[in-house]
């Protein structure tokens, strides 16, 4: 199992990622990926600090896994949020 | 069109002001979300799966060049440089950052303009028929009834917490153009045998997970008595309406469970009371809106334009725009040109920032300042001299805005989805973009005649599908996007709800599905002049079952 913690952003309602440092990164490639149940309930709930203090909103886990090399979301609609509108790549986010 | 008087100019002030320090104090962090969604949503934004989504209200769908390139604006500035119109006559902003709401909100303002009732269990943006004021079919305008509607329920405070949202639709032309039968409250404005103005009242229509054709409770409801029986039925459902079930909320649920007569006994009785409140309205307070909405003055033309003849007679490609997307207007000599936000392939109802100043130009040279934004997420020009038509029509050629599939198989409707939509459960927008490539522009397109598919990302409805000729519901099945294709809906005044085929289509094969059904239909039809749904009317949903299953074992899962 693998899983990062994501949300989105206060200011201006953008996909974050938990990265490894604990701020929040945009791009799913920098986030950090927790490989037991246990350390990805521990993240999300360290993660909630930054709901109170208003940093991010709507924080929860996802499952990821390798395709072509690189981790992507299992769920389309999880996908869709880590790469933007399939029908407009051009306002996507560089993986 | 109607302007604002001190008052609504003051009020919406007022109303971004209050929006403006509210957003302050959520980024500051003295509101949390909880406290703060509330008031976001009663301003029109929402969070959606990329960012922020700000939802913007088209009152009856009327624009003028003003309004349109403001719009323009925000989607340059705030935005990125495009807005997506909905079936609901409102324009959507994907991208807007929370602190720059406010600001948008000002613009808007600026030109009367705001996002206030675009969201929440309150009465909605009043819809009304595109074509409303320029149809050569009208018995009467319908937009100073929606003007009227929509003053009475702005902030009314008995119906700003109703069990669920409600929404009302008016349409003033025999052919219905605004899908009246399917919304809370239809009003149809129509003349009695003594020539006195008035509607038929259509309540409880809705689509949703429980969609429902209204019930049509008064034949006859004297112009004067508008919001007074508005009134009486928003009552009776405010009270009544059940409130321990999101999703028995609507009021088509009431309408139901409560049984037809009984609600038309509950909501006479309610109008018998509410009269003695003085809700009549007086004569010359309606003629005062109505004159907000007066015939631009257009003088006479001949009825054949020489130059546009001479034009259709050698470029087959204005010919078949002229035939397709230009309907006639109550003033000889002029027509109403539907501006297709469906190029082939593209994103239906999106329009960038130059594509809506392009269009704001063309109304302010060749329409009287107006444009409308249809239920169907297309633009309208409603008074073009016919004279005027190589001229618009050139200009709209070169913005990729004059493809002429106006009500054909390509004029598809489709929801956001999962491309964008916090609540869908696969997407809508590729789907439409590939069915749009399949038929193109193509000779056969033209064929198949007035063909209307629907599509929509979840079973909230937004795209319309319960009602369209051919409807498409995206669903997730074990993690993959399945696709629910429906037969036989329609929103017009002979409303009916679409019928499931049987079971779902993958995403790779649900094109391929609607062609099959395209195709059953072209080989069962009289003539051409038998369209589609006149077709599946006369031979049923079998030869399309039996096409889309029998033929081809295990393409469907
Ligand atoms: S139908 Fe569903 S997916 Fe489409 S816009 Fe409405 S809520 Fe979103």
């Amino acid at each position: 199992m693998n899983q990062v913690i994501t949300a989105s952003r206060l200011t201006d309602g953008a996909v974050v990622f938990l990265g490894q440092d604990r701020t929040w990164v945009e791009r799913l490639a920098q986030a950090e990926v927790f490989s037991t149940v246990d350390a990805s309930a521990e993240a999300l709930k360290s993660a909630q600090k930054d709901e109170q203090a208003n940093v991010v909103l709507d924080i929860y886990a996802i499952d990821v896994a390798p395709k072509a090399g690189v981790l992507v979301p299992i769920k389309l609609r999880e996908a869709i949020r880590a790469q933007g509108p399939t029908v407009h790549p051009e306002h996507g986010k560089p993986r | 069109m109607y302007r604002y008087d001190e008052f609504d100019a003051q009020f919406v002030a007022q109303r971004v002001a209050q929006f403006r320090d509210q957003v302050a104090r959520r980024l500051s962090g003295e509101l949390t979300e909880e406290q703060f969604k509330l008031h976001r949503l009663m301003n029109g934004v929402y969070l959606q799966l990329h960012a922020y989504m700000l939802r913007v209200a088209i009152p009856y769908g009327v624009l003028s060049s003003r309004q349109l390139r403001k719009l323009a604006h925000i989607a340059r500035r705030y935005d990125k440089g495009f807005g997506h119109f909905t079936t609901r006559q409102n324009i959507q902003y994907n991208w807007p950052a929370l602190a720059d709401c406010p600001d948008i909100l000002d613009e808007l303002a600026s030109v009367e303009m705001h996002a206030i009732q675009t969201s929440g269990n309150c009465i909605r943006n009043v819809t009304a028929d595109q074509f409303a004021g320029a149809a050569a079919d009208e018995v009467a305008d319908p937009r100073p009834y929606a003007e009227i509607l929509r003053q009475w329920s702005s902030l009314h405070p008995e119906y700003s917490f109703l069990p669920r949202k409600f929404k009302i639709a008016v349409t003033g032309a025999p052919k219905d153009r605004a899908a009246i039968q399917v919304h809370d409250i239809g009003y149809h404005v129509i003349k009695n045998n003594r020539g006195e103005i008035g509607f038929a009242v259509y309540v409880g229509g809705g689509q949703g997970r429980t969609p429902m054709v209204a019930l049509k409770i008064r034949d006859f409801l004297p112009e004067a008595e508008l919001l007074a029986y508005t009134d009486a039925i928003v009552r009776v459902y405010n009270l009544e309406g059940r409130r321990d079930n999101k999703y028995k909320a609507r009021i088509k649920i009431l309408v139901h469970e409560k049984g037809a007569e009984a609600m038309r006994t509950a909501v006479e009785a309610e109008f018998a009371k509410v009269r003695e409140r003085n809700l009549t309205l007086p004569d010359a307070d309606i003629q005062a809106i109505q004159s907000y909405f007066a015939l631009p003055n257009l003088p006479g033309k001949p009825v054949h334009a020489e130059a546009v003849e001479a034009r259709r007679a050698k470029d087959a490609a204005f010919d078949r725009f002229v035939a397709v997307n230009v309907t006639p207007h109550k003033v000889a000599g002029y027509g109403v040109v539907t501006i297709s936000l469906k190029p082939i392939g593209g994103i239906p109802g999106d329009a960038t920032a130059e594509q809506m100043d392009l269009v704001a130009d063309l109304a302010e040279r060749h329409s009287h300042d107006e444009i409308r934004v249809s239920h169907e997420q297309n633009l309208v020009l409603p008074h073009v001299a016919f004279e005027d038509l190589p001229a618009v029509y050139d200009a709209l050629a070169a913005a990729d805005l004059a493809t002429a599939n106006a009500g054909l198989v390509t004029d598809i409707i489709a929801c956001p989805g999962l491309d964008y939509c916090a609540l869908a459960t696969a997407r809508s927008i590729p789907v439409a973009q590939r069915i749009s490539e399949r038929f193109g522009d193509s000779p056969r397109a033209q064929d198949i005649g007035d063909l209307k598919i629907k599509i929509s990302g979840c079973i909230n409805a937004c795209g319309h599908h319960h009602v369209g000729h051919i409807g498409i519901l995206g669903l997730e099945r074990k993690g993959e996007e399945t696709y629910q294709i429906t037969l036989g809906g329609t929103a017009d005044e002979t409303c009916s709800l679409g019928t499931l085929t049987g079971p779902g289509f993958s995403s790779e094969d649900v094109v391929d599905a609607v062609e099959t059904v395209v195709n059953t239909y072209l080989g069962v039809r009289r003539d051409r002049s038998e369209d589609f749904l006149s077709t599946f009317r006369r031979v049923g949903m079998a030869p399309f079952k039996q096409a889309l299953y029998e033929k081809n074992e295990g393409a469907g899962i």
